[in-house]
């Protein structure tokens, strides 16, 4: 079978696999993918699962195919709307083809498709679009039951540092308890943190480990054999200890027989001499000083032979001793080295084992976890089964986009849940994009599923992104053999969409080349013999960045002069702006080395970094001025602040307030100025103010839009800080810890630097940050430079072997497996490079030359080894001829010249600096009737305000209170009535321990203390009322009625096991516009709120939250539950009904009722409203007697369901 | 001024390795100090809860005591076991009228000595120059010895250069007049930086042995410095420290493309550690 050639020919069964190189269109494609979802097969949206790596990514792509439905839902309603049309786009094109191919199924119609268009429109909020994990967890809460999470579901805890480094912490500290594993810690990694960063390493995670069990007889064997090198250590210490000066003046003659090199000479007589000084010394034998062990390595046979001037190794008993020290020595070495490689996987292991434990005591789960939870649950073959029948119905459908990031597990968990017979399963990615190996992304887990994919991979090979020069360019580069360094990962030949095809960069109207090679010039260094010598990398990098700059300002300077211009795919010219310019840097460090290149030569630039604004200088600076603030009358802190860069003022000026009282107060007058404004106004007035003055000077300097924006940043940032604070002493102290623990904040989002300028900049970008994205020029001056890795103790390498991806540790290395190694990390620079270069839309650039360490860099397996029979070399002429190599494989789209010297010029002032930002006009239509509902708001009829509260105790209790509180003959207890006291009971029966109250009909000694805690946290009972003893007492009897009050289910609350019930059940329920008069009619019918006939408002549209008291399972079914604290006249049945019908609490708990209803046929497997729904009790707690029970018709409840889901009309 | 002081590192944690400096540095002294047995000494510094506990605290101790025996054995080298003579008070006038006071330490009988336990940077090395050329200065013509550690904790004793009394007064007029400058403007003088760029500059003088005054020098230690501080965005280097950054805001330190700075600071460096650069470099290759 051929493969699909577009996403009109995929078949929608089975799992599909859609390879989209760079710039192909992929969420074009996506859209269409979904849109035949929901047209051909009649899913919502609520039933296709759309997942894909970033939280950002997900916004782009939810709004991308709500917009595909909203066309469809508008080509629908047009006449004939499968036809062509002349004035169609790309867009429109495709979703015509759609609605024929659709049309062209039985039974089925325009007005039918235009249904299932416009509902999935309007459904697009609900639909589950997110992150892999993100849906991973919503499936563990969604489906608790089955997963184990069904009562309480875990918080999602994003960053896992702090709580992995407390665990390696504890780690650390059991070393404290034995002498060898504290010796094998302090001596390889020095402290926590050290092994903190090896044993953390994201791409540890389901890797098998290259390495035999650590058995007690291997550590056995290893301390004996540690023990015996020790004793032969001291041994042959004792012997050289015994050396005399005849010894030393024998080994001296000796020496300068052997060694007639002076340095080699010279460097063994102070080693000998130093190796004698350790043994008489009182320093420890193991670990010897370097010099010591460098000394006895200097003797060992291999040394001596490698020198080619020695004639005859030293003979003599000294230099044998020198020889089995060193070998001693090594063997000792050896045997730490063994030992660190066992304690750090014992660290692994108890990483594993603890992290999930932490995070269950915390109520937490990370990202990972969640999806090794699933995991484990789907696989437990009784509930696991269930679950996936469950979800297989809920969600029959998936797209995953960006599937080469994906790893091993996640790969697993979609395999169970998706591939099955009615399953839809589309994975869409590119293997040549994978460049997330470093956070534990596995491209080999995306090649296995493309293995497992049902016919042929759909190839998406027509850019839509760069011109035709280019991608003949990107033909050159990478259409060769083995270019990925990876045999199943290949380039298929791209050639531009024709509306895109002349895209290029014009220099003085004629094009230029795609791709334009820069040739380093020799490094002008030489060896002795003349022959030359590689740039070294930080010469290289500096001359490299100087080219970079000195074109972008040619090229923005042409361009203001009419010379440089961008040309579209239609033919249409315009000038090159800065913001078309893209420079593609590999990390932080090169990003600010470029921005300040960039801006001492004038030219404005704008980096997109994952760095935290809080190591800036700024944030250096804004501590300066909050010291000023902690004590107005300091006057050398006050002075500091005025020496801040944001204030500004210089030595002389701030030297005048030493000799000048009325300057000095005029300075105390400022400092005690500024702390009232903070106490009064917050730090961002404050700060807003100073910025705004000290903004023309800041926007003088170079970077000055940099610091402006972190000022502003940081100003937002203290004031959030300041809402949680105590003063401003407080505010400094949080200031100051979040600038020491700046590395770790680089995650976070709120801290993270944002982009400095809205107005037209070079765009500066680390090449995973530029992914996904397109720029007109893009410069890749970095990728000439290579970089070694640094090998680390204890080695650890990640490689796969088998298709399995494996860890190897310390002497697991063998060479095999770190050439192996090396090659996957290679493969992973090719696909970073080939990212690199794929953003371009009209020219890029990139710079080649003999640099050190090039040898490793992505450039130089695609220009001098791969597809080639053998490597290029390495060296000036090597260079040179592999870049010829490549223009001639496309000599139209690829240029070479030398590198750019000149000098570099200054920017002096840009076209379209004038620009006035506006803002945009809204001509959205936003639906006024839409609120948030709760049951208070309903009762009170209100269609408006503020006051949603869904407490429970709370709201609705407050309205009773009112009403019933000055009854006769509890007026002594008024002050216990009302919310107040309502909330502290529901606080206790929240948090109380059930069985302790089993049969009791006082408080138990152990919960009175919760009772006064809950009673004062409600600043009960007020002064010269009642005593707290009694206040306790009235708590106690409310708690004692309601669990043990009798239930008619045949239990009592106290015997009721803490995971069979869940406090404080809180929902949501979407309310689709209902006509309120439907709803009354429909409750009448069933005999409820018979005395009522509306809401004051015509329509409910929106949200339904509440929150229900307590909900809980017994014999299989589930009850609900509420607690009331009014205080009634009698506690008769007769009674209570009253209070039900003046509350209107019938209307309450149908609501609560429907909630119920919803939530279990999501949760529960089998699910059936007679079988699982239990009853209802509301329990009047002042009295035992007060229980009323009720259960709601399932009729009722199912066309609540229908009229709140808009299904109404249907069923009425 | 009062600058706002850097926060630690979590306080609240009990010691789990001593990594930093000052804790290494406390240990080592106290255990130097203590010649031989010093279980007396750790018994303090564990009650003082400075080391790790149980067996990471004997690691941390068994390394303090292998770095106090490398530096011990130095010491002993220079003092033969030898109890230091009693302070001396000393006075100088030098040319142009400035009164020296000051009293002499670690006196031995082969000389001045200074220990230092730890690594040796330009700091420390400043503080023994200017002992040796006092006391010279003062008539007290003996050899001055810095002892310290390398970084890969072994023991080593570097002997200060001994100019005639004539030289080591100009000299210290040269550095008084400095240091009064410094007392005006800001000077651009790094300690560390500049005992680096110092020995840079002897170890290519020593190879090239003809390069006169006046010839273009090699600015790259404060350029790597100043990169450094660049990439590193929380890099505690001299430059970054928060004083010279407020002193010296809005200029590049490192001399890139300021002829006047770069002039400065060689000048201040080669001023202050010329003599004892070239005396390490001969030392220490």
């Amino acid at each position: 079978m051929s493969a699909p050639r577009n996403a009109l020919d995929l078949p929608l069964s089975g799992v599909r696999v859609v390879e989209a190189s760079a710039g192909t269109g992929k969420t074009f494609a996506i859209a269409t993918l979904y849109l035949r979802l929901v047209l051909e097969q009649a899913l919502t949206p609520e039933q296709i699962v759309v997942a894909t790596f970033t939280r950002a990514a997900t916004a782009e792509l939810s709004s991308r195919l709500r917009e595909r439905l909203r066309l469809a839902s508008q080509l629908l309603v047009q006449p004939d709307p499968a036809m062509p049309r002349d004035d169609d786009n790309g867009d429109t094109t495709v979703t015509r083809a759609v609605i024929a191919q659709a049309l062209s199924l039985e039974g089925v119609d325009a007005a039918v498709l235009q249904h299932r268009a416009r509902d999935a429109e309007r459904a697009m909020d609900t639909a589950m679009i997110g992150t892999l994990h993100g849906f991973c967890n919503r499936v563990s809460s969604e489906f608790g039951f089955e997963t184990g999470h069904a009562l309480t579901p875990p918080e999602l805890l994003d960053d896992l540092r702090t709580l992995q480094n407390e665990i390696v912490d504890d780690f650390w500290r059991a070393g404290s308890a034995d002498a060898d594993a504290a010796r094998v810690l302090t001596q390889t990694w020095g402290s926590p943190r050290a092994l903190s960063r090896q044993a953390t390493d994201p791409r540890w995670r389901g890797r098998e480990i290259t390495l035999d069990e650590t058995t007690p007889e291997t550590m056995q064997m290893l301390r004996e054999q540690r023990g015996a090198a020790l004793a032969w250590l001291d041994a042959l210490r004792n012997s050289i200890a015994g050396w005399n000066d005849a010894t030393m003046r024998e080994a001296d003659t000796e020496l300068a027989a052997c060694f007639p090199n002076k340095s080699a000479r010279a460097s063994r007589v102070r080693g000998l001499r130093a190796v004698r000084g350790w043994a008489i010394s009182s320093m420890a034998s193991w670990p010897p000083s370097g010099v010591v062990d460098k000394a006895a390595e200097s003797f060992s046979p291999d040394a001596v032979r490698a020198l080619s001037t020695c004639p005859r190794p030293p003979q003599g008993p000294a230099f044998q001793a020198m020889i089995d020290l060193g070998k001693t020595f090594a063997d000792l070495h050896t045997l730490d080295a063994a030992a660190s490689v066992h304690v750090l996987r014992d660290e692994r292991a108890f990483l594993e084992r603890e992290l999930p434990a932490r995070l269950r005591g915390l109520g937490k789960i990370g990202h990972d976890q969640a999806v090794d939870e699933l995991a484990r649950a789907l696989d437990d073959t009784k509930r696991g089964a269930r679950a996936i029948d469950a979800i297989r119905k809920r969600w029959p459908a998936a797209l995953v986009d960006e599937f080469q990031d994906t790893d091993p597990a996640q790969w697993r968990i979609l395999q169970k849940l998706f591939v099955h017979d009615a399953g839809t399963l589309v994975l869409v990615g590119d293997p040549k994009q994978a460049i997330y190996g470093f956070r534990g992304g596995d491209v080999h887990a995306y090649l296995a599923a493309r293995a497992c994919a049902d016919g042929e991979p759909m190839r998406l090979e027509i850019s839509q992104r760069a011109g035709a020069v280019v991608d003949d360019a990107i033909n050159a580069l990478f259409s060769r053999e083995n270019a990925f360094a990876e045999s199943a990962i290949a380039h298929p030949d791209v050639r531009a969409a024709p509306r895109i095809a002349r895209r290029a960069l014009l220099l003085d109207g004629r094009s230029a080349p795609g791709l334009q090679l820069w040739r380093l010039p020799p490094s002008g260094k030489t060896k002795k013999d003349g022959a030359g010598l590689p740039w070294n990398k930080s010469d290289a990098q500096r001359i490299l960045e100087k080219a970079c700059v000195t074109r972008i300002v040619e090229l923005l300077a042409a361009a203001h002069a009419g010379g440089a211009q961008l040309r579209d795919g239609d033919g249409a010219l315009r000038p090159l702006v800065a913001g078309d310019l893209a420079v593609l840097v590999n990390d932080n460090a090169q990003a600010y080395s470029m921005q300040r290149a960039l801006s001492e030569a004038g030219v404005p630039a704008a980096s997109c970094l994952r760095a935290s604004v809080y190591a800036s200088e700024e944030a250096g600076d804004l501590l300066l001025l909050l010291e000023a603030l902690r004590d107005p009358t300091d006057a050398r802190r006050a002075r500091a602040a005025q020496a801040s860069l944001l204030i500004g003022k210089d030595a002389r000026q701030i030297a005048i307030s030493l000799c000048d009282t009325a300057a000095l107060d005029t300075l105390l007058d400022q400092t005690a100025n500024w702390a009232d404004q903070v106490e009064r106004h917050g730090p961002l007035a404050w700060l807003h103010g100073l910025i705004a003055q000290a903004a023309p000077r800041l926007l003088a300097m170079p970077g000055g839009e940099r610091r402006v924006a972190n000022y502003l940043q940081l100003a937002e940032l203290l004031q959030q800080q300041a809402d949680a604070c105590f003063g401003i002493d407080d505010l400094c102290d949080v200031h100051a810890r979040a600038l020491a623990d700046a590395d770790a904040n680089a995650e976070g989002d709120a801290a993270r630097l944002r982009l400095e300028t809205d107005a037209q900049a070079v765009q500066i970008a680390t090449v995973h940050a530029a992914k996904g994205l397109e720029y007109g020029v893009v410069l890749l001056p970095y990728a000439a430079l290579g970089k070694q890795i640094k090998k680390r103790k204890p080695a650890l390498t990640w490689y796969h072997e088998d298709n399995r991806a494996r860890v190897a540790i310390g002497e697991g290395v063998t060479e095999t497996i770190a050439a192996r190694a090396d090659d996957e990390l290679l493969a992973e620079e090719v696909r970073k490079f080939y990212v690199g270069v794929t953003r371009t839309c009209a020219a890029c650039v990139l710079p080649w030359g003999w640099v050190n360490q090039g040898l490793h860099s992505a450039a130089h397996w695609l220009l001098h080894t791969a597809g080639r029979a053998a490597p290029l070399a390495f060296d000036d002429a090597g260079c040179a001829q592999a870049l010829e190599d490549l223009r001639l494989r496309a000599p139209q789209a690829i240029a070479i010249e030398a590198l750019p010297a000149g000098p570099a010029g200054r920017l002096t002032r840009l076209r379209g600096d004038d620009h006035v930002l506006r803002a945009r006009r809204f001509d959205g239509r936003i639906e006024r009737d839409w609120w948030t509902w709760s049951f208070s708001r309903l009762v009170r009829g209100e269609s408006r305000g503020s006051n949603s509260d869904p407490r429970p105790g709370a709201g609705d209790e407050m309205a009773i209170a009112d009403a019933d509180s000055p009854t006769a003959n509890i007026q002594n207890l008024s002050t216990l009535a009302g919310s107040r006291f309502g909330s502290a009971v529901h606080a206790a029966l929240e948090r109380a321990d059930f069985s302790l109250w089993h049969g009791v009909t006082t408080a138990p000694e152990t919960q009175r203390d919760l009772l006064e805690r809950s009673l004062r946290a409600q600043g009960l009972p007020r002064a010269a009322t009642v005593s707290l003893e009694r206040a306790i007492e009235i708590a106690g009897d409310c708690v004692s009625n309601a669990l043990n009050a009798p239930l008619s289910c045949g239990t009592r609350l106290c015997e009721i096991a803490p995971e069979r019930r869940r406090a404080e059940l809180e929902f949501h329920l979407r309310l689709a516009p209902t006509r309120v008069g439907d709803l009354f009619a429909l409750m009448h019918a069933h005999g409820y709120q018979r005395g009522r006939n509306g809401v004051g408002a015509e329509r409910l549209n929106g949200l339904l939250t509440g929150v229900i008291d307590l909900v809980f399972e017994h014999a299989d079914r589930y009850h609900l539950v509420d607690y009331k604290t009014n205080l009634l006249p009698a506690y008769d049945t007769e009674s209570l009904r009253a209070a039900i019908d003046v509350h209107d609490y019938d209307l309450q708990y149908l609501l609560y009722t429907l909630a119920l209803h919803r939530w279990l046929q999501r949760a529960l497997h089998g699910y059936d409203y007679e079988t699982h729904i239990g009853e209802v009790y509301y329990l009047f707690v002042r009295d035992p007697r007060g229980i009323l029970r009720d259960r709601p018709a399932r009729e009722l409840i199912e066309a609540m369901d229908a009229l709140f889901d808009a299904r109404g009309e249907a069923r009425a | 001024m009062r600058l706002p002081r850097q926060l630690e590192d979590d306080p609240d944690l009990e010691p789990l390795a001593p990594k930093d400096g000052l804790t290494r540095w406390r240990l080592t002294t106290a255990l130097l100090a203590h010649d031989g047995d010093a279980s007396d000494a750790l018994a303090t510094l564990r009650a003082h809860g400075e080391l790790p506990p149980g067996a990471l605290g004997e690691q941390a101790s068994h390394a303090a005591a292998n770095r106090a025996a490398a530096l011990r054995e130095r010491v002993l080298a220079f003092t033969a076991g030898a109890a230091p003579a009693s302070e001396t008070s000393l006075t100088i006038e030098l040319d142009d009228g400035t009164r020296l006071a000051g009293s002499l330490a670690g006196r031995y009988a082969a000389g001045l000595l200074r220990v230092r336990a730890g690594i040796v940077d330009g700091r420390h090395v400043l503080e023994a120059w200017l002992d040796a050329l006092f006391a010279i200065s003062g008539g007290n013509s003996v050899p001055t010895v810095l002892a310290a550690l390398t970084d890969k904790d072994d023991g080593l004793a570097f002997e200060l250069p001994q100019p005639s009394p004539r030289e080591a007064r100009e000299t210290l007029q040269e550095l008084v007049a400095l240091y009064r400058a410094g007392l005006r403007a800001p000077l651009p003088f790094f300690p560390r930086l500049s005992w680096k760029h110092a020995r840079q500059g002897a170890k290519q003088a020593q190879k090239t042995s003809n390069l006169r005054d006046g010839q273009a020098f090699d600015l790259s230690v404060f350029i790597k410095a100043a990169e450094q501080s660049d990439n590193d965005y929380n890099d505690v280097d001299e430059f970054s420290d928060p004083a010279a950054a407020i002193v010296w805001r809005g200029r590049d330190l490192s001399g890139r493309g300021d002829a006047v700075l770069a002039q400065y600071l060689h000048l201040a460096a080669s001023t202050v550690f010329d003599d004892p650069a070239r005396a390490w470099v001969e030392q220490f290759k």
